[in-house]
């Protein structure tokens, strides 16, 4: 087990490396999660606020996105 | 096709019924890559264990180059057809590719220590992966430089098409020129010349982060359709 940890004595290389490899993933991951999440609550809250014109603006938005 | 998938409502459709295909897929294959580049496979005869960097190195690389003709691809179909679709995707994928360049970078230069003796070396392979970065970088900061996103995005995506003269230089600057950085094994004319036990680990990785890729990419994008949104219903709100 020891010896699966140490690499031949480049522990420290290969480990480093998958360990920034993973945390750059995971960091964007988490990023993009949070700031989809943060849009789609906006983007709620402003379509709730003009209920009124609700379906008008629906259909013009598609064509706009 | 374009066309077809550019509607936004069918684009919902769509990615809904794949963004779960590509996030198992993605788990899967980063779950076997693990095990095949750990416990599958053999270390180097010169490199010993560091071998192993290579099993996040060098797909991290394809996917830095695969990202970058994607997104090349976009700025095309938005400078000519002007879609903002396209504009969009590129967008999506600037934060996915550069993170690729990132590890490409970060992980060779742990490979590089050890092996050559160096943390970094202004060899061409390197100092042209390092401007693929930058453009990355760039292009973002161009993007997102303006008050109104839309008004970035033709600058930023006559800087991808600029950028584009850099791909070449990155994959045969091993052949060009003579360098620290060791010749391609994989993607060769004559095929692949690195052994089986090693190249399957390699195109597993290379799997788990093409499928994480597209996993976020559509993310990105489905974020940014509801962020132009929103800004168009802020925008109706201020004028009422």
């Amino acid at each position: 087990m020891s010896a699966f940890f140490s690499m031949g004595g480049y522990a420290l290389y290969v480990w480093s490396s998958w360990g920034i490899g993973v945390a750059v993933l995971i960091a964007i991951t988490w990023h993009s999660l949070s700031r989809a999440q943060y849009a789609r609550i906006r983007l709620n809250e402003l379509e709730h606020t003009n209920n009124s014109t609700d379906k008008d603006q629906q259909s013009e938005n598609d064509q706009d996105a | 096709m374009f066309d077809y998938l550019a509607n936004p409502t069918r684009f919902r459709k769509i990615t809904a019924a794949l963004l779960p295909v590509v996030v198992m897929v993605s788990a899967i294959a980063f779950a076997l890559g693990l095990y095949l580049a750990f416990f599958a496979s053999p270390a180097d005869y010169q490199q010993g264990e560091t071998v192993r960097i290579m099993y996040i190195h060098v797909p991290a690389a394809w996917m830095a180059m695969l990202t970058y003709i994607l997104m090349a691809v976009a700025a095309i179909f938005y400078l000519v057809w002007r879609h903002p679709l396209a504009d969009i995707g590129a967008r999506a994928m600037a934060l996915p590719g550069a993170g690729f360049a990132l590890i490409t970078l970060l992980t060779g230069s742990f490979w590089g220590r050890p092996i050559w003796g160096t943390w970094w070396v202004w060899d061409a392979r390197l100092t042209s992966m390092l401007i693929l970065f930058f453009l990355y970088l760039g292009y973002m900061a161009l993007a997102d430089g303006f008050e109104r996103a839309e008004r970035g995005s033709k600058p930023a995506c006559l800087l991808l098409l600029v950028g584009v003269i850099n791909l070449p230089i990155i994959k045969f600057s091993v052949d060009w020129w003579n360098t620290l950085h060791q010749g391609s094994s994989v993607l060769r004319l004559d095929g692949p010349s690195i052994d089986p036990a090693m190249l399957k680990p390699l195109l597993v990785m290379a799997l788990a982060m093409l499928s994480w890729f597209i996993a976020i990419t559509i993310l990105q994008m489905s974020r940014l359709i509801m962020q132009r949104r929103v800004s168009n219903l802020e925008a109706r709100e201020s004028w009422s």
